[in-house]
């Protein structure tokens, strides 16, 4: 598996400087030392965190998974690293860049939070896992897609499932948004405690990224290159 | 013992197919894998190193069977494809710390060492290199932890002849060593004839031809004669012909050569290209 790693991190470092920091910390910070002037809200933040972590998502899957081109993979399957391992290896490089995404995305969050009501560890949480959930619901989904048909195939299935959420929650909250029994149960939801659905979104995390392990590490075993 | 053992081997495409394929790589020797392109070559490679799966026939590697037991096998194995399979944003170096950790045995020294016989630079990386280098390069990398069967696929098509000389140089090497095996594919027989024990001839998915290069040059000669002098030899006995308005030229087995009919000694490309032709 080290070797996995060490191919990923060498690629990472030959990446252009500007391009990982820009998506690691230009955008976040720039949000976070204009929270005041954009009089944004909790939920403007959320947005924006989001995006940003979709976009770091995106772009670890693309990392991770998108080498069919030079045959690395193909190479990598006659020395003694075995398919599990690569799989298992891309899956917790995959999952380990995204959560550092995600951290750096709930950045304008805590500022804000700082800013106006202080900082709410419970909030932080909430937002964290809820940010966490979107982005592994999209990756578990999408990586066993790549896996099977390639890179490009997973990166269309991302965009794809992306819009289709987003349009879903649009499309959702203009039909709903004005049902009052709807808006009462979100209201209860919003109530519950978040420890405990920042804990259910979590677990419900890991169960999807056990799934998609698995479905993938099947699907590569019965790859041929 | 044999270092790669192959029975029977099957496996089908919507176009191509190999059909019960058998065939060994004895050990301490060189197995030239001829054919034209798409013969068939490049499949049984994948096959053996199980990159395809096969549908039927067993597949050997020192003994272990090549799906069940290939991972404890790995680490005596040094593969070379036709196309560079590294990461062309890396360099030399880079590769050197991940083949580190992938190979028990990997030989820091040795692998440094071929880098400057190769002339390579460390540094530099392999997007920029010549078809040439990266050949050098993943030949390097496929030598530096001591394997003992080297597998290559193509690695001399493409390039100029002082580069293929170079190559076949290391090759002669490497099999200086008694454990030392090579199964080499290629269509470029000249390559093959310089350095292979055995020859297996590949046409359309099936073995054609599977002898000691030494016995071919026994069995077989070239003539050259009148057509009526061509077909008063067994039929059996003409493994290819080409006849033309100046006579006819052909290869047959030399015990059944007329002893008024001069005969020359056969070339393996010349062999291949005459036994393919028969078969169409």
């Amino acid at each position: 598996m080290k070797s996995v790693f060490l191919k990923t991190l060498l690629s990472a470092a030959k990446f252009p400087a500007f391009l990982i920091l820009a998506l690691f910390f230009i955008f976040p910070i720039y949000i976070c030392f204009n929270v005041d002037a954009l009089q944004n809200t909790l939920a403007d933040m959320f947005s924006i965190g989001t995006m940003l972590s979709m976009i770091g998502s995106f772009f670890s899957l693309s990392m991770h998974f998108g080498e069919e081109t030079t045959g690395w993979n193909k190479f990598l399957l006659t020395t003694p690293v075995t398919r599990k391992q690569i799989i298992n290896s891309k899956y917790l490089m995959t999952a380990v860049m995204s959560v550092l995404y995600i951290l750096m995305s709930t950045l304008p969050s805590v500022v804000l939070m700082i800013k106006t009501t202080g900082f709410d560890f419970r909030e932080w949480l909430f937002i964290f896992s809820a940010l966490t959930g979107i982005c592994i619901f999209m990756l578990s989904f999408t990586i066993p897609i790549s896996v099977k048909f390639g890179n490009i195939a997973g990166s269309v299935i991302f965009v794809i499932v992306f819009m289709a959420i987003l349009s879903g929650v649009v499309i959702a909250s203009a039909l709903l948004g004005k049902n009052e029994e709807i808006l009462s149960a979100a209201n209860g939801l919003i109530h519950t405690d978040k420890y405990i659905i920042s804990a259910a979104i979590l677990s419900v995390c890991v169960v999807l990224t056990v799934i998609s392990l698995l479905i993938s590490r099947a699907v590569y075993k019965k790859k041929e290159f | 013992m044999n270092a790669i053992e192959i029975k029977g081997l099957c496996k089908s495409f919507k176009d191509f197919k190999i059909d019960d394929l058998s065939l060994n790589v004895p050990g301490g020797c060189v197995v030239g894998l001829v054919g034209e392109n798409g013969a068939g070559k490049s499949t049984t490679i994948k096959l053996i190193l199980n990159l395809l799966r096969k549908q039927s026939g067993s597949i050997k590697i020192f003994g272990r069977d090549n799906v069940k037991e290939l991972d404890s096998v790995k680490e005596d194995i040094g593969v070379v494809f036709d196309e560079c399979c590294f990461p062309l944003e890396l360099n030399p170096k880079n590769l050197c710390s991940i083949f580190r950790a992938a190979y028990k045995n990997w030989d820091d020294e040795a692998y440094t060492g071929y880098l400057k016989k190769f002339e390579l630079p460390e540094k530099k990386k392999i997007g920029s290199f010549s078809r040439g280098m990266k050949m050098k390069l993943s030949i390097a990398a496929a030598l530096s932890h001591h394997a003992k069967l080297l597998v290559l696929d193509e690695a001399t098509s493409g390039l100029d002849p002082v580069v293929r000389d170079d190559i076949i140089d290391i090759l002669l090497e490497f099999i200086s060593d008694d454990e030392h095996s090579i199964l080499i594919s290629s269509h470029i027989v000249s390559d093959l004839e310089k350095i292979c024990d055995y020859i297996a001839f590949m046409h359309k998915g099936k073995l054609m031809l599977y002898e000691e290069k030494d016995k071919i040059y026994e069995q077989y000669v070239v003539i050259h004669c009148t057509e009526n002098e061509l077909n008063s030899i067994k039929p059996e006995a003409v493994i290819g012909r080409k006849v033309g308005t100046f006579g006819a030229e052909a290869i047959v087995l030399k015990d059944n050569v007329p002893k008024d009919i001069q005969s020359y000694p056969v070339d393996i490309e010349k062999l291949f290209v005459f036994m393919v032709k028969e078969s169409t």
